[in-house]
């Protein structure tokens, strides 16, 4: 086992490999807060990338409710079990053992989920936690709760797949940081399966090798933002690049929500994998199941979004989310507008800070027809 | 004068003390050479360069022998307590660690002893005596080809191993469906224990068949198994969880340098004939297709297959088969099959796949497939025939004249075996009896 540098964690890991970091590495952010789970990037994902004989049951791109969600079943749970209890210490540094640290003899960590376990993509939908007190009425805050949790292949910066593959028939890539599956070379061992703690590497009982997001590669060879991010009506994605190995950049709206200000954060960092995915954690939600998900920055997070509005060089970066497919580079927050570029610096993208209103008169003279204004 | 007569004396002395020590020095070598074989030969040659772990030859004098001792024992104890030489290996060798050997003492002064006298340059191996001298007699003597035109090939170094399997000539062509043949009855059987996989990862943590029993006839071209083993489930199905049982046999494609017997080396192909309860399912009872295993699936459409829909007959997009989809070509939306994946295959003629190995992750499927198997699950108990086309004169499959090495893999897949997690048998000789 190597030693690597796992700044999520803020200490070195152990890993199989060396540590080599890509030109760049893909970075999303979801914002959870912003999700209604219409489905519509699982849709997208599907009908592009996974739509064929033997991917019936097959989705890179899935949207779960929490706590009770999960797809495939107990994804989540089931891992931490596997690792048992674990402990954050001071100032961030993960205690506790990663999935390629601990004990169990294998060199990856994991669980096998059954067919079955990919039967109810979104089993549990909408069910919150706990029961309503007899009596109870809405006095402004929610005693029960859920959220709905979009979820992708991370692309992580140390896979727990690739880790796992026996072949090396996984890699990462080394301009884009995309982890892909080849699948001439991969023959269905199916070790990904057992070792991704996202269990985001699906078997396909038709070709009999294994599959997963390819994170829309010749999408992002165009300098385009995948299907899932594009086709959010939420717009709570956005996609662009991230490299850790340099100073952040108070340009790069990924620098500056996921290290600067640290508002959006890793999906169970404690797994150990470096995960490229980063979430706004919901603001609602207790903070022990938050800690949990999403590590210890969580309550610091959830006080920079709710005052986020009086902050807008954070502002700024939100407002790119689901505004334009190109893939954003660097902005500006200017006086009224958010401002995106592209890599080479050209604006591709322009988003008002407030929305202007348009009053229209209820009676369209040129149409003919009465008309409704919906706010 | 006096320097000349000096090293005289020491010269003398050394051969003496060379010649009193040279019985119990075989002996050890000997004993060395079992253990060797047994524990390290998976991983470690000794002068022909690395496999999984470093190339051996003059290990002795390149380290202290309490430090070889140390590392034998467990490798990564010394790893872990930042022993720099230690450090610098586990990091040479892509972070593999070596398993800990539990041995005593006195067999791994015999295990220094081996190696050293496989580095020595006059190897006082030359008088070992044969491992297992009750086997001797029993096996013909080394036979050079001495049809080939590369003089290479008059070095051979053969070891017996500790078991051989004898292959007797077939009187008539070998038909691998009929397992039952009469003359298979017989043939000479020669029962073989497995041993987990544990050298490299994955692992097989506990193993679940002990032993195989194994007959051997054989052709101007090819080499005929008939393989039986306990088994107290039929695996034969695809899905996520469930695993099948598979077995492969192994050949050393070149004699000159017998490879590593887990699959093989850089340098040191292997021939590999590989059957599979899956594929075994396929050829007796079609592809199992989606709509096979969970009939009362329901799929909207398949995009690109939706001229094959007919409502007026009830042809639904499940009803779409797989070997419709790879008939008219439409595989784009299958991955596997439009890479040409050899796993991704959908009309399967044959059970068994050939291939090709020169290490840990490297198993490559063969361009031409001669192999033939067929296989029966009855009452607990897997009997297999598995054809080897061999002096094919394709050089990727094995080639030899009167004997040779072969090795075997078994998975078991009620126990969750596949790829690594496998059963093995290392080399054993096998002697074409005339």
């Amino acid at each position: 086992m190597a030693k690597v540098k796992n700044w999520q964690l803020n200490r070195e890991m152990e890993y199989p490999y060396e540590e080599k970091k890509p030109k760049k590495q893909i970075t999303y952010v979801f914002d959870t807060n912003k999700c209604i789970a219409c489905q519509t990037c699982t849709v997208a994902c599907k009908t592009t990338w996974a739509a064929g004989k033997g991917e019936e049951t097959i989705f890179f791109n899935n949207v779960e409710t929490k706590p009770y969600g999960g797809y495939p079943q107990k994804w989540d749970v089931n891992t931490l079990k596997e690792l048992n209890e674990q402990e954050w210490g001071k100032g961030g540094v993960y205690k506790g053992k990663t999935i390629f640290e601990s004990e169990s003899g294998e060199r990856v960590t994991g669980w096998r989920p059954e067919e079955r376990s990919y039967a109810f993509p979104n089993i549990g939908e909408d069910e919150v936690l706990g029961n309503m007190e007899k009596g109870a009425f809405f006095n402004g805050i929610h005693d029960i709760w859920m959220f709905y949790l979009a979820r992708i292949c991370n692309h992580c910066s140390y896979p727990g797949c690739l880790a796992a593959c026996p072949r090396k028939a996984i890699y990462k890539r080394e301009e884009d940081g995309i982890v892909l599956i080849d699948q001439s070379r991969c023959r269905g061992y199916k070790e990904c399966v057992k070792a991704c703690p996202y269990k985001k590497t699906f078997f396909n009982m038709v070709t009999r090798v294994s599959e997963k997001c390819i994170g829309c590669y010749p999408l992002i060879e165009q300098g385009e933002q995948p299907r899932c991010v594009t086709s959010c009506i939420g717009k709570i994605r956005l996609q662009g690049f991230m490299e850790d190995a340099k100073e952040p950049r108070r340009d790069s709206p990924f620098d500056m929500i996921v290290r600067i200000k640290k508002i959006a954060l890793p999906l169970y960092p404690q797994f150990g994998t470096q995960p490229n995915v980063y979430y706004v954690p919901p603001v609602h939600v207790p903070k022990d199941f938050l800690i949990q998900m999403f590590g210890p920055n969580v309550e610091d997070a959830i006080t920079l979004y709710r005052n986020m509005k009086d902050d807008k060089e954070l502002l700024a970066a939100f407002m790119l989310f689901g505004n334009t497919p190109r893939i954003i580079h660097s902005y500006k927050a200017e006086e009224n507008h958010a401002v995106g570029y592209n890599e080479i610096g050209d604006e591709i993208v322009r988003v008002p800070y407030v929305e202007p209103v348009h009053n229209r008169p209820h009676w369209d003279a040129q149409f003919q027809t009465f008309r409704h204004n919906t706010p | 004068m006096k320097k000349q007569f000096m090293k005289r004396i020491l010269l003398i002395s050394f051969c003496i003390s060379t010649m009193c020590l040279q019985n119990s020095f075989a002996q050890q070598i000997a004993a060395g050479e079992k253990i060797y074989k047994a524990n390290c030969s998976a991983c470690h040659s000794i002068g022909k360069g690395k496999i999984v772990g470093p190339d051996l030859i003059n290990v002795t004098t390149r380290r202290p022998t309490q430090w070889l001792n140390k590392f034998i024992r467990s490798s990564q104890a010394l790893v872990k307590s930042g022993d720099p030489v230690a450090v610098k290996l586990f990091n040479e060798h892509n972070k593999i660690p070596m398993p800990d050997q539990t041995l005593t003492d006195v067999q791994l002064k015999d295990i220094l002893a081996y190696i050293k006298s496989k580095s020595a340059p006059i190897a006082p191996a030359k008088t070992t005596p044969k491992p297992t001298e009750a086997n001797t007699s029993t096996k013909p003597s080394v036979k050079t080809n001495t049809n080939s035109p590369t003089a290479a090939k008059e070095k051979i170094d053969w070891v017996d191993a500790e078991f051989a399997l004898k292959s007797y000539p077939a009187k008539q062509k070998i038909n691998a469906k009929e397992l039952n043949a009469d003359f298979w009855s017989t043939i000479e059987a020669l029962k073989l224990p497995v041993s987990p996989q544990q050298a490299t990862y994955p692992t097989l943590k506990n193993p679940s068949v002990e032993q195989l029993t194994i007959k051997s006839v054989y052709l101007p071209k090819e080499v005929a198994f008939r393989i039986e083993w306990n088994d107290s489930s039929k695996n034969n199905e695809v899905d996520v969880v469930k695993f099948c049982d598979q077995f492969a046999v192994q050949f050393p494609i070149s004699l000159n340098d017998i490879p590593s017997y887990m699959m093989g080396n850089k340098g040191g192909m292997v021939h590999i004939v590989h059957w599979k309860a899956i594929w075994q399912e396929d050829c007796e009872k079609g592809f199992q297709d989606v709509q096979v295993k969970y009939p009362n699936m329901w799929v909207d459409v398949y995009p690109g297959l939706e001229s094959y829909l007919d409502r007026s007959k009830r042809i639904y997009a499940q009803d779409i088969g797989a070997e419709l989809i790879v008939e008219t070509h439409a595989t784009g939306n299958m991955p596997g099959t439009y890479s040409n994946n050899p796993m991704s295959v959908i009309k399967r003629k044959e059970p068994v796949e050939e291939a090709v190995a020169e290490g840990f992750g490297t198993l490559a499927t063969q361009e031409t497939q001669q192999a033939k198997a067929w296989a029966e699950w009855k009452e607990g108990k897997w009997t297999l025939c598995i054809v080897v086309p061999v002096n094919t004169g394709n050089h990727y499959k094995a080639s030899f004249t009167d004997r040779t090495k072969v090795a075997f893999a078994l998975w078991d897949g009620g126990f969750q075996n596949i790829g690594g997690r496998k059963h093995f048998v290392p080399w054993i000789d096998l002697l074409l009896q005339k």
